[in-house]
């Protein structure tokens, strides 16, 4: 994304800071203007097409995004600028892409052709369908920016081969609408390909799809010819329930494609079925009773076939396991048929997000503060997907084994009841931790000889008296077990207070301690 | 600093990083594709007549010629070395020289003509004409060597060429014979018909052939003793008589000193003669060896030129020998390495009985233990010494004795420091050192602080099996087993390198394999390394290459029990399928036994097999 953005976005605030408002509140309800604005109607476009009158509901999102290090918790990476389309629903709510919104730091609603810009808040935001809901963040900007829009129904959701229309203004200025038609499915969460003539500048992630008058799609990547769209029904979704994100169920899955795996499965002649290879502890499966070597044959009564494949009502015959993902909503249950050892049954799984709550395949929120603990130079933070993540990109010789050998044993440390494992990420070098300089990047398993079982509980660990005043921290490699005096560890933690680090404990996402 | 190389992190990954380069072991120097003479005729015949004609005739005369049979070369080339034989054989040295220092004049010529003899030949025409009968009686002494140089030409006269045809493994395609290849390297005689080199000078060789200095003959060699995790292999030829009046080279006691001059001689690339070059010993340190890939050993630094052909040769100080120059450094200026006299005895020691052990491992991780609150907590005083043990590999010289926690106090006598160091001979050194001194069986005595008690704890060294994956593999053919198309091979670094196996994938089976010490040949990590396609495999999902776990249920633990389980004896009961299951794969792999018997043999005519399997390398 062009660095240069900031410059419009910065001109945009101060513009929408000064500019008086033309009203005190805004109507949400208000019906739409049945004439587009003379400043923004397209010369060439015919005035009554109701795609092209849409394309008067178009923003334009900017975003900062920052996140944090999270190998280094107590700082953050670059700075990046985004830039994404977002189509007017009514009621001051605009509905754009998840992507650029991840880790804003800060978010702006313009007019497409720049002439307002004010503040924006992030209402809801689901990175999984990639949808986001914004609106204003002061109600009084809501009346300048969206006076003129119209209101923006949902329409039917699109099947294979449907046609309807991209939207957009040419620069910012012309609106124009092509014709595009439904031609497959892809992704994890499935989203539908739209082939389409090529498109103008402009149009890009948030770019709306609409079908007689109504929103059908929203596009989230894809480029010249060919968009990948969010169907209206999951936009409809994501605008109805109240959780976000699409359930997952905790399992490795593959389709089984060889027809002796198939006969040795015990599978009916011309079936097919999803192997489950594993099955994570804490998440859906787990808990429906799911097990390593068990077959779904049947996702909701539908079928499986020897291609691994369902056929659904609007994404036609798509890969079986990405329909687990959107099939129901969280909070509801799917049906699911197994075979076992040659047995049928049927299961009824619970559809949430489980896995990732807890454990090693915990996620914290993009953006969110991480938590970690600094003492006496040793840096403790949660052993998570979020670190392991941040492991993976930064390093070429890829998670070190003592990581590995933590996610070996990922079943076991669950059973312990362990929710939160630790790990020691760095250590920086102060006179409490000389001669562990090779220690960091190992699972904590205990301190003073009592199992770590969060944060939160370390902390506490780390500040009980000890006789001797040492403390004694268990680590899963060589050498096992460190040893930090407490006087020194005080001693050294005044020192990288002065040195600059904010905070040596932060505990909670959101606030310091 | 031994210790990491156990671990299989650092070890793979250093494979393709690794600084140190063995003097590309001659073969690039004068690299024969397969299709010279040379290299083609001792296909498959020559090994025989290697193995063959040493085990009858040649045992003889080298009993003859050197009475001590098996053990004595070794005491012989080790201590003694020095005064008898070479004392010995010095009168007659005093002669020979002035007729000997000729012939070189005209060697040039003559080695290329022996080297379109074939070499089946070279034997019988070998255990005719006695050695000094070639020695060019004819040739008048050309200039008479200044005498000064005296000295140094009896030496030059005992430092001979080896010239190796070698058959490369293939890794990749284990079944298929290698590439030939011809090599060309040093060596010196340490005892009568007995000559040092390197064991990257003669490693995988069909053939050896020794061409002394200013003959133009060449005489077979066979390797005798060779240690790979020394790079030092000992030569014995066929028939010693064409060494009879010629001296062995004087090996040194002990390591020379900074700054001490040395020459460097062989035969390395740029010519067909003699090379002397000279310098100084520019560094003494422990450095990793290229040859093995997993070992540490003491080496001198020295800024003579060493260049691909040197390899072998010996480097002398005063017509001693106090090293075996082996290898270079790349993208360095006047580096090179040998191998030095504590390194050298220690492989003739170990040889005296006969077999080479290797060097032993203590098989623990000591720690740097100057952390204050580590000391406290041992109740250690705050006088620097005392190490504690961080870490101890199950199955090694040190499991059982050792605990991890425990303060070593003292090592076989030598107090250890806090960062893990004794002092030997005045020098301060790890504690490692001692293993590396030592032998298979020594005792070694640790003295300890467990839980505040004091106590001695004897430690028996030995080598460490587990080793053997992180080891190149030499002498040896690749072991695999081919079942329904799929190919599997026992993980080691020349697999991983054939196939691109990277340490990520394969970092919790190396490390669990190598910290429980297991790693004989019944022990393997087996990998699934190639498919050859086949309809029984056809629609197998490709997985790449990962470690196998399981077949029917049963947990994989070596090449030659997969075997067992993959091609059951004769009328023992087979299930209807065969169920493999890999590391971290998304499915099993499932094959009808009804129609693999047919499939096997189908593949194995496709594919050019000449065997299910080799279990034996």
């Amino acid at each position: 994304m062009s660095r240069s953005l900031i410059l419009p976005a910065l001109c945009g605030l101060a513009l929408a800071a000064c500019k008086p408002t033309p009203r005190t509140a805004p109507d949400a309800h208000r019906p739409a203007p049945a004439t587009p604005a003379p400043a923004q109607a397209a010369p060439a476009e015919p005035a009554a097409s109701p795609s092209a009158e849409a394309a008067r509901g178009l923003v334009l999102v900017r975003t900062a995004q920052q996140d944090y290090n999270r190998l280094v918790p107590w700082l953050k990476q670059e700075m990046r600028y985004r830039k994404a389309l977002g189509i007017y629903l009514g009621r001051g709510l605009v509905l754009s892409t998840a992507e650029p919104l991840t880790a804003a730091t800060y978010a702006e609603l313009s007019l497409p052709d720049d002439s307002l810009s004010v503040p924006a808040r992030v209402l809801r935001c689901d990175r999984d369908l990639n949808l986001a809901l914004l609106s204003v963040a002061q109600e009084a900007d809501a009346a300048a920016l969206f006076h003129d829009m119209p209101e923006l129904a949902i329409g039917s959701p699109l099947k294979l081969g449907d046609t309807a229309d991209v939207v957009g203004k040419a620069n910012g200025l012309h609106a124009f609408a092509r014709r595009g038609e439904v031609c497959g499915v892809s992704g994890n969460v499935p989203q539908l390909m739209l082939q389409v003539e090529r498109l103008p500048e402009g149009s890009g992630p948030g770019t709306p799809v609409i079908r007689e008058g109504k929103l059908v799609g929203l596009a989230t990547s894809g480029s010249g010819e060919q968009l990948n769209i969010v169907n209206a029904e999951l936009i409809a979704r994501f605008l109805r329930e109240e959780q976000t994100g699409t359930p997952l169920l905790g399992v490795q899955l593959r389709a089984v494609q060889d027809p002796v795996l198939h006969h040795y499965l015990g599978l009916t002649e011309g079936s097919g079925g999803l192997y489950i290879s594993r099955v994570f502890p804490g998440g859906a499966a787990a808990a429906a009773g799911l097990q390593e070597g068990d077959v779904i044959t049947t996702i909701e009564g539908m079928p499986i076939d020897a291609s691994g494949r369902c056929e659904h009502p609007l994404y036609g015959r798509c890969a079986a396991g990405s329909l687990l993902s959107i099939l129901k909503p969280l909070g509801e249950e799917l049906t699911l048929s197994i075979r076992r050892r040659g047995e049928q049954q049927e299961l009824q799984v619970p559809l949430n997000r489980d896995v990732l709550r807890s454990g090693l395949r915990a996620v914290a929120e993009p953006g969110s503060r991480p938590r970690y603990i600094i003492r006496g130079g040793l840096v403790f933070q949660p052993l998570d997907a979020t670190y392991i993540d941040a492991l993976k990109k930064n390093n070429n010789t890829g998670i070190p084994l003592a990581f590995l050998r933590a996610q070996q044993q990922e079943t076991k440390l669950s059973e312990q009841g362990i929710r939160e494992p630790v790990a020691l990420t760095l250590v920086i070098p102060t006179p409490a931790t000389s001669g562990y300089e090779q220690a960091g990047e190992a699972l904590v398993t205990a301190v003073n000889g009592c199992t770590v079982h969060h944060l939160d509980e370390l902390a506490e660990l780390l500040e009980r008296d000890t006789e001797d005043n040492i403390i004694r921290i268990r680590i899963n490699k060589a050498p096992y077990e460190l040893y930090l005096d407490r006087r020194t560890a005080d001693a050294s933690d005044e020192q990288l207070r002065r040195r600059g680090i904010p905070a040596l404990r932060v505990l909670s996402s959101e606030t310091t301690e | 600093m031994k210790f990491f190389s156990l671990t299989p992190l650092a070890l793979l990954a250093a494979l393709p990083l690794c600084a140190q380069e063995a003097l590309p072991e001659a073969p690039t120097a004068e690299q024969a594709p397969a299709t010279a003479p040379d290299a083609v005729c001792p296909t498959p015949e020559a090994p025989a007549e290697h193995v063959a004609p040493p085990a009858d005739t040649p045992a003889a005369p080298a009993e003859a010629a050197a009475p001590p049979t098996e053990e004595a070369p070794a005491e012989q080339a080790a201590p003694p070395a020095g005064e008898t034989p070479a004392e010995a054989a010095t009168p007659p040295a005093e002669e020979t020289p002035a007729k000997q220092a000729a012939p070189p004049a005209d060697t040039p010529a003559a080695p290329a003509k022996a080297a379109t003899q074939p070499a089946e030949e070279a034997p019988a025409k070998q255990a005719a004409p006695p050695a000094g009968e070639l020695a060019a009686p004819d040739q008048e002494p050309a200039p008479p060597a200044p005498p000064a140089a005296t000295d140094a030409q009896a030496a030059y006269r005992s430092i001979v060429k080896v010239e190796v045809a070698q058959q490369q493994p293939d890794f990749d395609i284990p079944w298929n014979t290698g590439e030939y290849a011809q090599g060309n390297g040093t060596g010196f005689m340490v005892a009568p018909g007995r000559f040092l080199t390197n064991a990257h000078v003669v490693s995988n060789a069909e053939r050896i052939l020794i061409a002394p200095y200013g003959d133009a003959r060449k005489i077979p060699a066979r390797v005798k003793f060779i240690a790979h995790d020394a790079d030092l292999a000992l030569l014995e030829v066929e028939d010693a008589s064409s060494f009879a009046d010629i001296p062995c080279l004087k090996l040194g006691s002990e390591l020379p000193q900074l700054e001490d001059a040395v020459r460097a001689v062989g035969y390395p690339m740029g010519g067909r003669r003699l090379s002397v070059t000279r310098g100084i010993v520019s560094r003494i340190d422990t450095i990793p060896y290229s040859h093995p890939r997993n070992q540490s050993h003491l080496a001198v630094q020295i800024d003579a030129a060493i260049n691909p052909g040197n390899s072998g040769g010996p480097v002398l100080k005063d017509d001693v020998v106090v090293g075996v120059a082996f290898q270079g450094l790349q993208g360095a200026n006047a580096t090179g390495y040998m191998i030095p006299i504590p390194v050298i005895r220690h492989f003739l020691r170990d040889i005296e009985d006969g077999h080479y052990d290797g060097y032993t491992e203590l098989g623990a991780l000591f720690e740097d233990s100057s952390n204050p609150a580590l000391r406290r907590h041992a109740g250690l005083p705050d006088d620097g010494m005392g190490c504690r043990v961080a870490d101890v590999i199950e199955g090694s010289s040190c499991d059982g004795a050792l605990q991890v926690g425990d303060i070593v106090l003292t090592v076989g006598g030598h107090p250890v420091d806090s960062s893990g160091m004794i002092e030997l001979d005045g020098v301060r050194v790890a504690l490692q050192e001692l293993a590396e001194r030592a032998f298979s069986g020594d005792v070694i005595r640790f003295e300890l602080l467990r839980a505040g008690q004091r106590l001695s704890v004897d430690v028996t060294l030995a080598p460490l099996k587990s080793q053997r994956l992180t080891a190149k593999i030499y002498d040896e053919q690749p072991r695999y087993i081919v079942f329904g198309g799929l190919v599997f091979q026992p993980l080691g670094v020349d697999v991983a390198q054939a196939h691109g196996i990277t340490e990520a994938g394969v970092a919790l089976e190396a490390d669990a394999h190598l910290r429980s010490g297991r790693g004989t040949e019944q022990n393997d990590i087996v990998m699934l390394t190639n498919v050859l396609r086949d309809e029984v495999n056809a629609r197998f999902a490709n997985f790449g290459r990962r470690v196998v776990t399981k077949v029917n249920g049963v947990p994989v633990t070596g090449l030659s029990q997969l075997a067992e389980l993959l091609y059951p004896t004769e009328g023992s009961e087979r299930p209807p399928y065969t169920v493999i299951e890999l590391a971290d794969a998304p499915l099993p792999l499932v094959f009808d036994n009804a129609v693999i018997d047919t499939a096997n043999a189908r593949i194995r005519a496709h594919y050019n097999l000449p065997a299910h399997a080799r279990l034996i390398p």
